[in-house]
C-alpha cells in the first residue's frame, strides 16, 4: 500500500511537471503569435492583426507590428510583369487622379482565398478606390495555372515579384492604397476580409475628415476666430 | 521609361502610361477566329497602351476603354495580322506610322462616341502586319493629342518576323 503511494505520488509531481510545461510552452507561442500580428478572439479564430488605421499617412513602423508593417518608401512606383496568359502588363499612377487598391495575394495562402473568392463574385470596391490591382509573385514563384482558375474577370493581375519589394510588402493578403493625385502611398496594411478593407479604410475616411475639421478650427481659433464669429457666416446680418 | 515588352514587340512607356501586350503567337491552341485550319485568319499579338487605366475588361479595338477617357485621354492600339497579310496591298506602306492632327476625325472611331476622333492605319514593318487604331479623347486637343501619340509611337520597337 505504501509503495503504491509513493508510486501515485511519483506520477502526479511527473503530471504536474508536464503541465506546468504545456502551459509554459502554450504561453511562448500566443507571446509568439502576438508578435506575429495574430491574435486570438473568443472564438478561438486567429486573426491577424489590420494596419490600414488611416489612409492619410502612412503608419509608425512599431516593434510590435514588425511582420504586418510595410517596408516600402511610400512612394508610387509603376507596375510591369505578366498575366496568368502570358502576356506582359504595366499598370502607372504618374499623372494620375484616380486611387487604386493593390492587392498582394498568392494562389496558395488560406486567408487569400477570402479575396479570390469575393474579387470573383464581384465584391464592390471600397469608397474612394476607383480600380483593384491585384499583384501576385512572379511566375518563377507563383502557378499561373492556379492563377488563372483564381482569377476575377473585373479585375487586372499582375504577377511581379519586383512590386513586392517596391511595396515592401511584408505579408499575404496585403493592401496598399495608392492615391495617383497625391503621388504617394496613402494607406497600407493586412486584413482577412474584404469587407474589413472597406470598413477599415471607410473609418480612416472618416477620422480623416474628423482631424481635417479639428486643423481647420484650430487654424481658425489661432487667428482669432471664434466658430460663433460674424466674418464665418458673411450671408447673415 | 517603363519598358513593356512581348510578342516581339518592345514599348519604352512614358511616365503615367500603362499598357498591355496580348501574346497571341500562333499556337495549337489559340487559332481563335475559327474556320478550318490552314486557311483562316490567326489572331496576332494585340498591344494597347493609354495614358489612363485601362479597365480589364475591353475588346481588341478598345471598346469598354474609350468610353472611359477623358479630354486629356489617348488610347493607342496595334493589332498584329497573320504572314499571309504583309504583302497585301492593305499592308503596303511601311515603317511605324508618324500621325499627323489632319489625319484625325471622328467618323474614323470604330464607334463613334462624342468629342472624341479616330485614325486607323495599316501598316508593315520588319515582315510582320499591323493595324494602327489611335483614339484621342478630344478631336478638338488633336493638335497636342497627336504629339503625344507621336512620342509612345516613336519608342516602339518591332522585331523581325
Amino acid at each position: 500500500m505504501t509503495a503504491l503511494v509513493i508510486v501515485l505520488t511519483f506520477v502526479v509531481l511527473g503530471l504536474c511537471v508536464l503541465v506546468a510545461g504545456l502551459l509554459r510552452s502554450h504561453a511562448e507561442m500566443l507571446r509568439a503569435f502576438n508578435e506575429l500580428g495574430v491574435t486570438f478572439g473568443e472564438d478561438g479564430v486567429a486573426h491577424t492583426s489590420t494596419t490600414l488605421p488611416d489612409p492619410t499617412r502612412r503608419s509608425v513602423p512599431h516593434a510590435a507590428d514588425r511582420v504586418t508593417e510595410g517596408t516600402g518608401d511610400g512612394d508610387i512606383h509603376a507596375i510591369t510583369g505578366m498575366t496568368p496568359d502570358g502576356g506582359s502588363i504595366s499598370v502607372a499612377f504618374a499623372g494620375r487622379v484616380e486611387r487604386t487598391m493593390l492587392a498582394f495575394l498568392t494562389s496558395g495562402c488560406t486567408t487569400c482565398k477570402n479575396f479570390w473568392d469575393a474579387f470573383r463574385a464581384g465584391a464592390a470596391l471600397p469608397r474612394g478606390v476607383d480600380r483593384l490591382v491585384i499583384v501576385t509573385r512572379s511566375g518563377d514563384e507563383e502557378s499561373p495555372a492556379a492563377l488563372t482558375n483564381l482569377r476575377p474577370s473585373q479585375h487586372t493581375v499582375i504577377m511581379a515579384s519586383e512590386a513586392w519589394d517596391d511595396y515592401g510588402v511584408p505579408v499575404s493578403p496585403y493592401f496598399v492604397l495608392v492615391d495617383a493625385a497625391a503621388g504617394r502611398v496613402v494607406g497600407e496594411g493586412a486584413a482577412t476580409t474584404w469587407t474589413q478593407v472597406g470598413s477599415l479604410l471607410g473609418r480612416a475616411d472618416a477620422d480623416s475628415e474628423l482631424e481635417n475639421e479639428r486643423r481647420i478650427d484650430a487654424e481658425l481659433e489661432a487667428a482669432g476666430i471664434a466658430p460663433d464669429d460674424p466674418s464665418l457666416y458673411p450671408g447673415d446680418s | 521609361m517603363t519598358e513593356l515588352r512581348g510578342g516581339g514587340v518592345a514599348v519604352q512607356l512614358p511616365s503615367g502610361w500603362e499598357g498591355e501586350i496580348f501574346d497571341r503567337t500562333p499556337t495549337l491552341g489559340n487559332r481563335s477566329l475559327g474556320g478550318p485550319a490552314g486557311d483562316t485568319e490567326v489572331a496576332r499579338n494585340v498591344i494597347h497602351l493609354a495614358n489612363f487605366a485601362l479597365p480589364n475588361q475591353r475588346g481588341d479595338f478598345g471598346s469598354g476603354a474609350v468610353e472611359l477617357m477623358n479630354s486629356g485621354a489617348v488610347m493607342v492600339i496595334l493589332f498584329e495580322h497573320g504572314p499571309e497579310s504583309v504583302d497585301t496591298p492593305l499592308f503596303a506602306r511601311s515603317g511605324i506610322p508618324v500621325l499627323t492632327a489632319d489625319e484625325f476625325h471622328p467618323q474614323q472611331m470604330q464607334r463613334t462616341l462624342q468629342g472624341q476622333s479616330g485614325r486607323q492605319i495599316f501598316f508593315n514593318h520588319n515582315g510582320r502586319a499591323f493595324c494602327l487604331y489611335v483614339v484621342l479623347g478630344s478631336h478638338r486637343q488633336r493638335q497636342v493629342l497627336v504629339d503625344v501619340v507621336n512620342q509612345v509611337l516613336a519608342n516602339v520597337e518591332i522585331e523581325p518576323a
